[in-house]
């Protein structure tokens, strides 16, 4: 049998393994922005990954419908997590502090990419910090926070805060 | 930026929410309410193990009274919540036992002259079956057990619609009136009686029924069409009183007071002695309390601390964990419990690899209630207080023997 690392001119070619980690690839955001990752890093991305295989990369990847700086923040996730020799400590340590310096805003934008480019984890992470916020915080603080105005009238309120009495003490207050 | 994430995304996130701010983010709007109430979101919850343990305390007496009050703990956030229940006001011995998002609350005494006080001189013991639906705060009555029953001991199990109990339709269940904890004899009744309790599962797939076990006691088993042994049926004369019971794979585990251990085989339908190597040496006035855990056996035991019986020392009583191997029958020690047993009723309850404790007791006038948890898949963790003295300030030293507990999954 041939050996896999001749091309059928009998020259050595790259493996095809190594040639992924090293060659590059080029993303674009929506907003014409253009990021530059390896093969691997990208791969960590189902929906690169597919985009990869059905060739239509002629090197660059367009995507529509992430900007310019979450598509960033995009990449150095992947970036961390397609290194060699990152432990599960080291990738985990970074997870913590990549997402907790993020407003919400920043959050919801990272969870559109994550789940548009599909990278599980990331995406999972993200929706986990979303709802961490809101744990212990008023309904007056998660509406102000996602900009949600109440459609109930006072009465519907007063009934539905009714039917869960007692969900509802200890909740922290709106200071922080 | 998007004040609205997408709805499926949104519920994604949606779905982690611990229960206490679920409800609160149903308040926000009316799109939020919609999409967090639904059953199948209540399903991704539930699949995705994005609920957490919630601990509810029953049972309490207050000024004197059965208050009806059920303290909740919401292990993950660490509060307490009281719910007042006008249901349960003037029962107490009842026992309890969660089935998925509900807790049964089964049999129970009041008393007849003193209506809401704990007083045995004259009451009246229930054969009622009430569920209680934390997440809607409701109540129900389901089927009631053929007898009354203060302080039954409860299993609960996900059997087949066709195994042995439901094809003969019957059910065994125990009474064991409260009675001074030294000595007492064994009530022995003939007991043959419907299930009390069937539901359809909710996993509609795997065609299980749920059932709750009244507990049991030597009871001669009316046979309809079954061609079981009779021998096996019953339970040796010397099994004493029941003082635990907890379903594990499939089999019905009843720990006496004479620290015999007999299983019932919820599918075949009968009883079996359960011959283990000596069970570990307790303190008498302690009776032991069984757990079942990942389908493990588990027991609380409360013994005399060995090899500390030095000379003008009082030796210790420590709470010990111990786990029966299911293959070979031997009880191995697994964990010491940190505080003292001052609680004889101390109450255990499992919850996936969890295990709950509350223990209550009166000192200094007041009345203490110190909750921990123990994780069975991490033994070297040990046991943890996950709350110190919330609930009880205000209740009767009365609670700590009428108190019982239930933990779910909410």
């Amino acid at each position: 049998m041939a050996p896999k690392n001749k091309n059928p001119n009998g020259e050595n070619v790259v493996p095809e393994v190594q040639q992924k980690k090293t060659q590059a690839l080029i993303l674009k955001s929506s907003d014409g922005e253009e990021f530059s990752i390896s093969k691997s890093a990208a791969g960590l991305s189902v929906a690169i990954k597919n985009m990869m295989e059905d060739d239509c990369a002629g090197g660059v990847i367009p995507l529509p419908l992430v900007d310019g700086g979450t598509l960033a923040r995009v990449i150095t996730y992947l970036n961390k997590h397609a290194e060699d020799g990152a432990s599960d400590e080291d990738k985990r340590k970074f997870d913590e502090e990549f997402l907790s310096g993020m407003e919400v805003d920043v959050l919801c934008d990272v969870a559109l990419a994550g789940n548009y480019l599909d990278i599980r984890g990331l995406f999972h992470d993200v929706c986990q910090r979303i709802v961490n916020g809101m744990k212990n915080k008023s309904v007056e603080w998660v509406r102000k926070t996602f900009r949600i105005e109440s459609d109930f009238t006072a009465e519907e309120e007063e009934q539905i805060k009714k039917e869960y009495a007692w969900a509802w003490e200890g909740v922290d207050s709106d200071a922080d | 930026m998007n004040a609205c994430l997408p709805d499926d995304i949104l519920e994604m996130c949606l779905v982690r929410l611990p229960l206490a701010s679920l409800m609160n983010a149903r308040l926000v709007c009316k799109k939020w309410r919609n999409l967090t109430t639904t059953s199948r979101f209540m399903q991704i919850r539930r699949e995705g193990l994005f609920q957490s343990s919630w601990l509810f305390l029953f049972g309490v007496v207050k000024d004197g009274y059965c208050s009806g009050e059920i303290h909740a703990l919401d292990v993950s956030l660490n509060q307490w919540h009281k719910i007042d229940s006008h249901t349960l006001k003037g029962r107490f011995l009842f026992s309890v036992a969660s089935i998925q998002d509900d807790v049964y609350v089964v049999g129970g005494c009041s008393s007849l002259t003193n209506f809401g006080r704990v007083d045995r001189s004259s009451f009246k013991t229930h054969k009622g079956v009430l569920v209680f639906s934390p997440l809607t705060k409701s109540w129900r009555k389901v089927a009631a057990m053929k007898y009354a029953r203060s302080s039954p001991i409860l299993g609960t199990s996900e059997v087949n619609p066709d195994c042995f109990v439901f094809r003969n339709q019957q059910n065994r269940s125990d009474r064991r009136f409260y009675r001074p904890r030294v000595g007492g004899v064994s009530d022995v009744y003939e007991d043959p009686h419907r299930l009390s309790v069937r539901r359809q599962s909710r996993h509609s797939l795997d065609e299980t029924d749920v059932s709750l076990f009244p507990s049991i006691k030597p009871c001669k088993f009316v046979r309809q069409k079954t061609e079981i042994h009779p021998a096996k049926m019953r339970l040796p004369l010397d099994f004493g009183v029941a003082c635990s019971g907890v379903v594990c794979h499939g089999m019905f585990y009843v720990y006496s007071e004479s620290d015999k251990l007999v299983g019932y085989d919820i599918e075949r339908g009968y009883w079996v002695t359960i011959q283990t190597t000596p069970s570990p040496p307790r303190v008498h006035e302690y009776y032991p309390k069984l757990i079942s855990c990942k389908g493990r056996l588990f027991m609380l035991s409360v013994s005399w601390c060995e090899g500390d019986g030095q000379i003008g020392r009082r030796n210790k009583a420590v709470r010990k964990l111990w786990e029966l191997d299911l293959m070979y029958l031997n009880w191995k020690e697994m964990s010491t419990h940190p505080d003292a047993p001052m609680d004889w009723n101390a109450a255990f309850v499992a919850d996936e690899e969890l295990i709950f404790g509350v223990e209550m007791f009166k000192i200094f006038g007041q009345v203490l209630d110190f909750v921990t948890m123990f994780n069975v898949s991490d033994v070297r963790t040990g046991w943890n207080h996950i709350s110190r003295n919330h609930a009880t300030h205000d209740l009767d030293a009365s609670s700590c023997m009428t108190k019982s507990m239930a933990v779910l999954r909410l």
